[in-house]
Order: structure tokens, then C-alpha cells, then sequence
């Protein structure tokens, strides 16, 4: 992928994965994918007006209160504040030390004044408050992160400005630090190509079609008349370009629909031309709140515990990251998943080609590896992985006696057992009231029940055969959190998978397979030649 | 259609762009991705001056004796995270090796082994309290914008000792006069 044509300068790529990899003082990864993820979308929506004046009047308390030339350093960096926990400790800590010896008039007067409240910290300088939230203080430290890889000397200069008592002069150094990113993004953030793109798209949508929004026959004629079109070569860069493009148009049909809220850019800072409107980047962002954590969340399934391989992950990526469109587009996707890893190898096999001119690969090429039915089959079989990886969670939920393995083992059965057992299933969850249980009702409850005792014991023996990370035998177990958390996300991606196969029931069929075949087929062919080698 | 506000230039443009820009931002590079080790972050040099052992911060100080600008703000790191240091020495005479330096918190002395003429005792002593020295100390060496560092043992009655070879870059950059010193706590 290249990112200028996704309007990213590779530095500002580079960045972002490297702020997911920067080590904490344990040697773990410091920040979490949510974390960048979030600041990602501040970013691109052009909504980090917000956390400029969020970032400065919390260093503000700490430049002036904390070790003078190295608060931020120490706050930051050796203490590594970055859990709402954490944060309240050190303020809490902080007020301790430079308060405690004052009297309540002083207090009062200290410029600023601070406290912790349930929210956080509320900083008032005189009348008028202001309080970082606890919770923002992940997002808000990657944020300084970023800025300081980029401003050299960052730090420092904060030090420096913000030790001072006068809130104009706070909010002068977010008003500078926001123009100062205004062109940092210019720079970065190129957007010329991506332009072209969406001009292409949208007169192509003009001149061919009266509907709002792509059908999945539109999809495919698109592609198919982009064949000389720069960056549609690949069936799944037109797929993907065009679900923005609707989303794009939607968000934009129904603006007035988006409450404005309340948007901090608007009242501090004068919006400047040429950027996203701030109530629409308001609203993107709102948008993409529950679209990113969702896929960070999915994307984790592959990391510690290691609940599916990352082969895995790829094989339902695509549906898990465009689950909106699920049903709208089913034969898109369907297509996509079918022909795209079938394009990628040809593509491979020409580059390859052109490297070694008497390449001896005779990898059949002329059929993708799976087919519409085998695809669903796959299918199967990932359901089937998936929860088996569900009840080593449950097997670990039981063995830490944590009462909620029972809800664990109910929400994993239902991908597993037929009806008619379901709704066994689901008068004993009525009856027991399970999220109410303690450990020993669970215990009684699953001597009462035969078919459930009769899974936990097989969730342990899942368990005992499982050697992945964050499962194996005698190594220490995570929180019990993340265990559950896992198995919630797990549900969630089965049931897309379900969704999915349901939507594309009616349209995977052996007639429609081999007329697309037919058309991906001819396109790569015309697109990459010699398919037949 | 409502193309009105479909209009290339328009909001619908921007929200288009921003989307495309989100999936590279939230998606992590290949792996043989070069462009990967350029420039450190922040946190990275922080890393490398509290954990100079590890491969990371190994990899990192590569990256920071190649580049000047990321030199000197290591410096200013190590300069606020360091217990003590000792900047370049003004020699007694056209000499430019010390056999020790010392100020109101440190002091170095560097002593020939007798038995092996190849091999030289380097002893630090810290004259103030410094608690939690069970893991030893970091001894960060700059010169000509290069940095090196130095592991010493746990302190014992606050002295620890190590024993380098004379021809290491650790003997000559611990004897060279315009050598600067951080001295910092594991």
C-alpha cells in the first residue's frame, strides 16, 4: 500500500506504528491500539483543537507544581501516568506534596488551584474551571508523545511557557500548538491524491447511477471501468474505496441530524480555511468511535492470549472491519474474499516474473483456492476454532473461580449447540439468574444441569490441550478480564461470521460462482495477463 | 442524488479524505517495512537512557550516534534523568588522558592491574546517599556526539568497581579529557 495515495506521508505512518510499538520502562508496549487508534482519529478529523487546551491545562498544574525543568519528564515518562488509576495517584500525590502546607486561602488563591473531583482534574484559576478527565489521560500522553518526536525541544518549551500563572497565557499555547499542528498536517497529510480519487468516483456515481448509494452489481461495473484508473487495479482498493465514499455521502447527508454539541475548536480557536469543518470532524468522530474500538478489539484477538492465529484473522478480516455493510453489500464481500487473495498471488506471480524470466512456478493460478461453497465451509471450520478458543477462556474463568464462566460457557454454547438444546439452555439461564450467581452457585448450578456440566468439563479439557500463548499449562494466567473480554469478542465475531453467511445464503450458489469466475477471470486477465501461465 | 453537497471541494470530499487517512493510520506497517527505524520517538530515548541494556535501547543508540539532532536532545534526556554528571575536563597539561575525575557527588579513578598490563581497575564512588543500587549503575559516555554506556556492579559501602581492557572504546572514552559523564541509577 502506498500512503501517499491514501493521502499519509510514510514519516507520519512510520509514526503511528511505531508510538503502537515504543516500550514502557517493563518493556511492554506502552501504549494500547485503542490509545493510537484514538489519536489517529482525532487527527484525520482534524479535531485536535480539543486536546491542545485538554494537554496544556493539565501540564500547566504539573510544570508548576512538580520538580521544576523535568515535571513533565518525570510525569510522563518515569512514572509513565497513563491509566485513569494512575493519574489520580500521582495528582492525588502531587496535591499532597504542594498543598498540604498551605492554608485554605492560599489554597484558594494558588494559581492555578486544583483538586481531583470524580471526574478529574478540575484546574480553576479563578472562577472559572476546567477539568481533564481521568479517563482522557491514555490518548492525551500519546498525544504529547507525538508532538514531541516531531517539535524538537517540545517538552522543554512547554516547561518553560506554561510556568506561569496566567490562564490567557495557557490557552495563547494551545492556540499556537493547534497552528503549529495545522501545518505539521499539511505537510503529512497530503491530500491531492485521494482528491482524484473521490473526483473519480463521484462522476463515475454521477453518470451512472440516479441510486443514493453502490449496489453490489454497481461495485463490480465500477471496478471494472477503473481498469486503467491508477489505484483500482485491485477488485478489494475499489470495494474499500467505494464503502467510503457512501459512508462519506451519508455522514454528510445527515449532518444536521448530528447534534453539534459541545465543541471546544469553535469557541477558542478561529477555524481556518481549507481544513474539515469542525462540527463535521465532530461528528466523523463520533462516527468512527464504535467502528475503531471494535476492530482494535478484533485485531487483538491475535496477541497474548493468543485466541486465533493471525492466518485466521485474515481470512475474516475484511468482514469484520466492513460488518456495517454486511448486509448491503453481502456479494461484494463474498467476491471479495473469494477473488482478492486469488488477485494478490497473481500479482505475486507477475512480479515475480519480471524478477526471474524463466520462472519454473507452476502453481495452478487459473481458480481462485476456494470457491463460494468451500469459502462458507471455511467458514464452518473458523466457527468451529473459534469456539474451541472460547472454552479454554471459559476453563480459565473456572479454574481463577470467577462466577462469570457460567455466562461465558452459556454465550459459547450458543455457537455450538443446536436449537432444540438452546432453549434448554436458555430457561435454565432464566430460571438461575445467572449474572446474579457467586462461584459456589455456579458450582451448584452446574450439578443440577447435566448438559452444562457436562461442557465446563470440556471446556477444561480444552484448556489442558491448548499450548498457545496466554494458555498453557503452568504459565501464569492474565487478569481474568481480559479472558472475558476475549470471549465477548469472539461472540461478536461470530456473529458477524453468522450474519455474513446468512445474507449470502441465497446468492452462493454454484450458477453465480462460475459467472463471476467468468468476469474476475477476464478482468485480471486483460489486467495482469498470461493467468493460465 | 443530492449533488449539492456532493460537489467535489465539498464536506463530502474532506469526510472521504479523512476516512482513507484513518485506515493507513490504524493499520501497522509490514513488518520489512524500513522506513520503520528511522527517527526514534521520545519515549524511545527515555527508554534507552533507563534501559540501556536492552536490545531496543541498543538499537535506539545506533540510531542516536548517527543522527546530531537526536544527540543532543539524549543529552538533554540524560542531563535531567541522571543522578550526577561530569562535563568534558580542562586538562593539566597537553595531555589529553585523566586518571581520574571527581565533583561533590562522584568520584572516578582509573588504576593499572598490576598483574595484567593489559587490564585497568575503573572505581566509582558516589559520596552522597543513593538508595535502591542493588542493580548497579549506568555510566552514559558522550563524545563527539557518540554515546557509549557502561554497566557497573552493585555498590558496596558506595564503591563499585569494574575492570575493562585497555584497548576498549570504554577505556579510552573513561580516560579521554573532553569525555562527558552521565552517571544514572538502573
Amino acid at each position: 500500500m502506498n500512503p501517499i495515495s491514501f493521502g499519509v506521508s510514510s514519516t507520519l505512518q512510520a509514526d503511528f506504528d511505531l508510538l503502537r510499538e515504543t516500550p514502557n520502562l517493563l518493556g511492554d508496549a506502552k501504549y494500547t491500539q485503542k490509545t493510537i487508534d484514538k489519536l489517529a482519529q482525532y487527527i484525520v478529523c482534524r479535531n485536535y483543537g480539543k486536546l491542545c487546551l485538554e494537554l496544556c491545562y493539565l501540564c500547566w498544574p504539573i510544570v508548576k507544581y512538580g520538580r521544576q525543568g523535568q515535571a513533565l519528564l518525570d510525569f510522563f515518562w518515569l512514572q509513565e501516568v497513563i491509566s485513569p488509576k494512575g493519574f489520580r495517584a500521582s495528582i492525588e500525590g502531587m496535591i499532597e506534596q504542594h498543598f498540604s502546607t498551605l492554608s485554605s486561602e492560599e489554597r484558594l488563591s494558588a494559581k492555578p488551584s486544583i483538586k481531583l473531583d470524580e471526574v478529574g482534574l478540575k484546574i480553576t484559576p479563578q472562577q472559572q474551571s476546567f477539568t481533564v478527565s481521568a479517563t482522557r489521560i491514555a490518548v492525551l500522553s500519546a498525544f504529547l508523545e507525538w508532538l514531541s518526536s516531531y517539535f524538537s525541544g517540545f517538552i522543554e518549551e512547554l516547561e518553560l511557557n506554561l510556568n506561569t500563572d496566567s490562564e490567557a497565557q495557557v490557552k495563547k499555547v494551545a492556540s499556537l500548538l493547534q497552528q503549529r499542528i495545522y501545518a505539521l498536517l499539511k505537510e503529512h497529510l497530503p491530500s491531492a491524491n485521494v482528491q482524484q480519487k473521490f473526483r473519480f468516483i463521484h462522476e463515475w456515481k454521477r453518470s451512472n447511477s440516479a441510486d443514493v448509494r453502490f449496489n453490489d452489481k454497481q461495485v463490480l461495473q465500477f471496478w471494472q471501468a477503473a481498469f486503467q484508473q491508477e489505484g483500482y487495479v485491485k477488485y478489494q482498493s475499489a470495494l474499500l474505496d467505494v464503502l467510503d465514499y457512501d459512508l462519506a455521502c451519508e455522514l454528510n447527508r445527515n449532518k444536521l441530524k448530528v447534534e453539534r454539541g459541545n465543541n471546544i475548536d469553535e469557541a477558542f480557536f478561529d477555524f481556518q480555511g481549507g481544513e474539515l469543518e469542525p462540527q463535521m470532524g465532530a461528528s466523523l468522530f463520533e462516527l468512527y468511535t464504535d467502528c475503531i474500538d471494535g476492530i482494535a478489539d478484533m485485531s487483538r484477538l491475535t496477541q497474548q492470549p493468543k485466541l486465533i492465529s493471525k492466518q485466521q484473522y485474515q481470512d475474516v478480516a475484511l468482514l469484520l472491519e466492513q460488518q456495517e455493510s454486511i448486509h448491503r453489500l453481502s456479494l461484494s464481500l463474498l467476491r471479495a474474499t473469494v477473488f482478492s487473495p486469488w488477485q494478490a498471488k497473481i500479482i505475486q506471480r507477475s512480479r515475480q516474473k519480471d524478477i526471474h524470466s524463466t520462472n519454473s512456478n507452476v502453481t495452478d493460478l487459473r481458480q481462485p483456492a476456494l470457491d463460494y461453497d468451500a469459502y462458507a465451509l471455511m467458514l464452518d471450520k473458523w466457527i468451529k476454532n473459534a469456539c474451541a478458543a472460547m472454552l479454554s477462556c471459559v476453563g480459565i474463568l473456572y479454574e481463577k473461580k470467577d462466577a462469570r464462566c457460567l455466562g461465558a460457557l452459556l454465550i459459547t454454547l450458543s455457537h455450538m449447540l443446536d436449537e432444540q438444546s438452546k432453549l434448554t439452555l436458555n430457561s435454565v439461564e432464566r430460571s438461575a439468574k445467572i449474572r446474579d450467581l457467586t462461584f459456589s452457585g455456579v458450582s451448584a448450578a452446574l450439578l443440577q444441569n447435566p448438559l452444562l456440566n457436562k461442557h465446563m468439563e470440556l471446556a477444561m479439557q480444552h484448556l489442558k490441550a491448548n499450548n498457545r500463548d496466554g494458555f498453557r499449562k503452568g504459565s501464569e494466567y492474565a487478569d481474568a478480564d481480559i479472558y472475558s473480554s476475549a470471549i465477548d469478542n469472539l461472540h461478536q465475531c461470530l456473529s458477524t461470521i453468522r450474519k455474513f453467511k446468512k445474507a449470502t445464503a441465497s446468492v452462493r450458489n454454484e450458477e453465480n460462482y462460475r459467472s463471476d469466475l467468468f468476469i474476475f477471470f477476464s478482468e485480471f486477465e486483460k489486467r495482469h495477463g498470461g493467468i493460465n501461465g | 442524488m443530492d449533488s449539492q453537497n456532493l460537489e467535489p471541494g465539498s464536506n463530502t470530499e474532506s469526510l472521504f479524505i479523512a476516512k482513507q487517512q484513518l485506515r493507513v493510520l490504524t493499520q501497522s506497517l509490514p513488518s520489512e517495512s524500513a522506513s520503520k527505524t528511522t527517527r526514534p520517538l521520545f519515549n524511545d530515548l527515555v527508554y534507552c537512557a533507563c534501559r540501556p541494556n536492552s536490545v531496543f535501547a541498543k538499537k535506539t543508540l545506533g540510531l542516536i550516534n548517527q543522527q546530531a539532532d537526536l544527540a543532543q536532545q539524549f543529552a538533554w534526556v540524560l542531563n535531567r534523568l541522571s543522578f550526577t554528571q561530569s562535563d568534558a575536563q580542562i586538562a593539566a597539561s597537553s595531555e589529553t588522558e585523566i586518571e581520574e575525575r571527581s565533583n561533590d557527588k562522584f568520584e572516578i579513578r582509573i588504576k593499572q592491574d598490576r598483574l595484567m598490563p593489559n587490564q585497568a581497575y575503573i572505581t566509582l564512588k558516589i559520596k552522597s546517599d543513593l538508595p535502591n543500587t542493588e542493580q548497579g549503575l549506568y555510566l552514559h559516555l558522550l563524545r563527539d556526539n557518540q554515546f557509549f554506556v557502561l554497566h557497573f556492579p552493585e555498590l558496596i559501602d558506595s564503591k563499585t568497581q569494574l575492570v575493562v581492557d585497555k584497548d576498549s572504546q570504554s577505556y579510552a572514552l573513561l580516560c579521554h579529557v573532553e569525555t562527558q559523564i552521565f552517571i544514572q541509577q538502573h
